[in-house]
């Protein structure tokens, strides 16, 4: 490849597409189940990183590097070993993304004490989950870790503290509890709302997911193209 | 809250989702006053919309662009089209063509120059193009060639068209794909949700169609005077109004009915109750009896005007037409004096049709005895929209013996089910690599069924219970589901149509013999579409707006903006 030619294709890879939180959801749901998950958990994947983008939380490029990451063999290792609290991996970290669906599935029993793990990887994606689950809820729900929180209340979200915690790539320990919001005082900049506006994407990035979204597919072949769709008639009448 | 009488009666009445979430039944179902497009245009003329054609720019060749603006003064919506001139060979409704006669966009506001020309280089390439959140709707449309150069070469002599042929057809072009709520890049569905004229499902890409109709009649008498710039005449509005949008579906609507069960629940809840408050009252009027005896005799003419070449389909409308003859005189007081005298006679008449008409009839007459009762039922059109959010949380808290429990109650027809056999498997839903388009596969004859899609919620949901229950009936939701992951999907599925009982279709959607087609027409249905044709058990076409006003049309005196869906009686067009 010419200099010119790995230059444009830098240029291109570098290009940004814009995409709707529709495709987000969508297109991360596939690649969960693309990379073994079950579909149960790929719907709820899905669903985390659309909240996770509404506000600008995460980005797509971190959620594709966890998906690639996921072992399905190691599956036992990274999953809570049951559901007292601390909640604690069998081999070293916990999973965020099933940490995150563990404690949005347990929130109506989160009561007086608060819901605590131990070591877990990127702990920010345990939130797309728990912002999902505000949304149907009464009570706001707080998480922790290190030294930033999130307070999620219906679709608002509030955030306090080290904003640079947000990134951590693991943390010793995170407290999930629920919060009576009005007793909450917040300056009014710290509350956020989703954006409603296009998600911007580097095309090589979103390729890296459509590869994972891609083990979905079944490849075609003239009988699928054929009977799969029920076509072969005429369309000029 | 306390529920009134009313409530009472309503939910008295309700059918069961035994009886209605059956396939055989959903793929009976015809439109109703609560169809989208027609809670539409209610809406429309109510708001006091206000339409026209803001650019025409299009050449000789029938190349260019157009755009139609609808506005309310507080929102605009345009309706961006570009017309292409396309080669015979490459016309297709399939999802794999790659040109189509026409595209269009349905813009958020009113696009500047620089914007209809980033559309230009995007929305005529349609999936392969870019699309962004101020785009809500993306569509492309075909002629139906014979009709379009009929209508075009009378009108260019200045002649009006052949009113059997404009009948026969009912459209002059169709539409192979209206696509929404974010998919390609477009505008996602919260964008617009909370405005009024959005409320409920599908209306952004219905506002879309019945805009592309103005477009097809328009881009036709266009092409009339370009022939024959002297002579051309426009076409007669009476004969206008007989078009419609034709559309061509195939399976990539079906998985739509099954993905969203909460939003299901509510489509089908809604025209269950509007059925279920008719039928609670106690009398009929005498102008509702005499309204009801006209929709049937105009839903005769109805019925003689709907063409298709699938056999299946030709039977039942012969059956049809008969039972609709059943009915009149069924229902004719000089005969039968006594059926409108009976207490509920609404109920009574539902419940004679029941054992004395075919399924396609019965479902029709749901929509014939809500008709006459907008004042009743027209409220529930706002309520078939729903934030499905608010359903999708699992509720881990709860225990292996509640679901347990759940699934007996909500799931009795899959747990009888023998999916060992093959003919109760034969099928997996699944996604083609090409287009990304949903197909059907034979699990026994094709590659593939490793990579099903999680559409047969019978089959999951009796595994689930099978899972269950040796358990620990005290174990709770989330812990079983640490340990069983694969089953979580049907878990949140029982937790929903516990609480949403019309959410599940109750039948075994991976069977031999099941047709895919009960889906698309279910769903068709609500959007108000009729005429309905199927090409294949998986493939239908049908008619959009047929009879309706156009936007120019929509004040004018007279002119009912929902009396349209039933033919005219001969004299009254």
């Amino acid at each position: 490849m010419s200099s010119n030619e790995q230059e444009s294709k830098r240029m291109s890879e570098s290009k940004q597409g814009f995409f709707s939180l529709n495709q987000i959801d969508q297109t991360c749901r596939k690649a969960a189940r693309g990379v073994g998950l079950p579909w149960g958990a790929a719907d709820d994947i899905g669903k985390a990183a659309r909240w996770l983008s509404a506000y600008e939380l995460t980005s797509v490029p971190q959620i594709v590097e966890l998906l690639e990451a996921y072992e399905p063999d190691r599956y036992e290792d990274v999953i809570p070993q049951n559901l007292a609290s601390p909640l604690q991996p069998g081999k070293g970290r916990l999973n965020p993304l099933i940490t995150g669906m563990v404690l949005s599935d347990l929130i109506d029993e989160i009561k007086e004490n608060p819901m605590v793990t131990g070591r877990l990887d990127y702990p920010i994606f345990t939130a797309g989950f728990l912002g999902q689950t505000a949304l149907t809820e009464d009570r706001a729900i707080r998480l922790s870790w290190a030294g930033i929180a999130l307070v999620f209340y219906r679709d608002a979200l509030i955030i306090e503290g080290n904003r640079k915690d947000l990134e951590l790539e693991f943390c010793e320990t995170l407290e999930c509890e629920r919060v009576n919001f009005s007793e909450i005082q917040t300056d009014q900049k710290n509350l956020l709302k989703p954006v409603m506006a296009s998600v911007k994407v580097t095309w090589v990035i979103w390729q890296k997911l459509e590869k994972l979204a891609h083990h979905t597919y079944v490849e075609a072949t003239e009988q699928s193209r054929q009977s799969g769709a029920g076509a072969g008639l005429n369309d000029n009448d | 809250m306390q529920e009134n009488l009313s409530e009472k009666a309503e939910r008295a009445s309700l059918r069961s989702p035994e009886k209605v979430m059956r396939l055989a039944r959903m793929g009976s179902f015809h439109q109703t006053r609560l169809s989208f497009m027609r809670a539409l245009l209610r809406c429309l003329k109510r708001e006091k919309w206000q339409f026209e054609r803001a650019v025409w720019n299009i050449d000789e060749n029938g190349v260019g662009h157009g755009v139609y603006v609808a506005s309310n003064g507080k929102h605009t919506y345009s309706l961006v089209c570009f017309a292409h001139d396309l080669p015979p060979e490459k016309r297709s409704d399939r999802v794999i063509a790659e040109e189509w006669d026409a595209t269009f966009a349905l813009y958020d506001g009113s696009p500047n120059q620089e914007e209809i020309e980033r559309l230009r280089g995007n929305i005529p390439k349609q999936e392969a193009g870019h699309c962004q959140q101020t785009e809500l709707v993306l569509a492309r449309a075909n002629r139906s060639v014979r009709l379009f150069e009929h209508v075009v070469d009378r009108l260019s002599q200045g002649r009006q068209p052949d009113q059997d042929m404009i009948d026969s057809v009912g459209y002059l072009m169709r539409t192979s794909a209206v696509y929404g709520n974010g998919k390609f890049g477009l505008g996602d569905r919260e964008r617009v949700s909370d405005r009024p004229e959005f409320v409920g499902a599908f209306r952004t890409e219905l506002l879309a169609v019945w805009l592309i109709r103005a477009f097809t009649t328009d881009i036709t008498e266009h092409m009339a005077r370009v022939a024959n710039p002297q002579k051309a005449v426009k076409m007669d509005p009476n004969i206008k109004r007989r078009l419609g949008v034709g559309n061509s579906t195939g399976l990539g609507m079906a998985p739509f009915l099954i993905l969203h069960p909460a939003l299901i629940h509510r489509w089908i809840a809604a025209r269950e109750r509007a059925l279920a408050r008719v039928c609670s009252l106690p009398t009929a009027t005498m102008e509702t009896e005499n309204q009801f005896a006209d929709l049937v005799r105009r839903m005769i003419i109805g019925v003689d005007n709907w063409n298709t070449v699938d056999e299946i389909q030709q039977d039942r409308i012969i059956e049809l037409r008969q039972d609709l003859l059943k009915l009149q005189s069924h229902i004719d007081r000089d005969n039968q004096p006594s059926i409108w005298e009976a207490p509920m006679p609404w109920k009574q008449l539902i419940h004679w049709t029941d054992s004395a008409l075919s399924m396609e009839a019965q479902e029709l007459v749901v929509s014939l005895v809500i008709e006459p009762h907008g004042e009743l039922v027209d409220d529930l059109a706002d309520e078939m929209g729903i934030d499905e959010a608010q359903y999708f949380p699992i509720k881990g808290g709860q225990t292996v013996g509640e679901l347990l429990g759940n699934i007996e109650d909500h799931y009795r027809w899959a747990l009888d089910i023998n999916y060992e056999q093959s003919a109760e498997s034969a099928r997996f839903w699944y996604v083609s690599e090409e287009k990304l388009e949903p197909r059907l596969g034979e699990r026994f004859e094709e590659p593939g069924a490793e990579k099903e899609q999680p559409l047969a919620f019978g089959r999951d949901v009796a595994a689930l219970y099978r899972t269950l229950s040796p358990g620990d009936p005290n174990q709770k939701i989330a812990g079983f589901l640490l340990q069983n992951p694969e089953h979580r999907h049907a878990v949140r599925r029982v937790q929903t149509t516990s609480r949403l009982p019309y959410a599940e279709v109750q039948d075994n959607l991976i069977a031999a013999d099941m047709r895919p087609i009960d889906l698309l027409r279910c769903k068709l249905s609500f959007f108000g579409a009729s005429r309905f044709d199927p090409r294949s058990d998986r493939w239908v076409r049908i008619t959009m707006y047929q009879h309706a006003p156009f936007p120019d049309e929509l004040y004018q005196e007279g002119m009912d903006a929902d009396d349209w869906v039933y033919p005219p009686l001969p004299g009254n067009s």
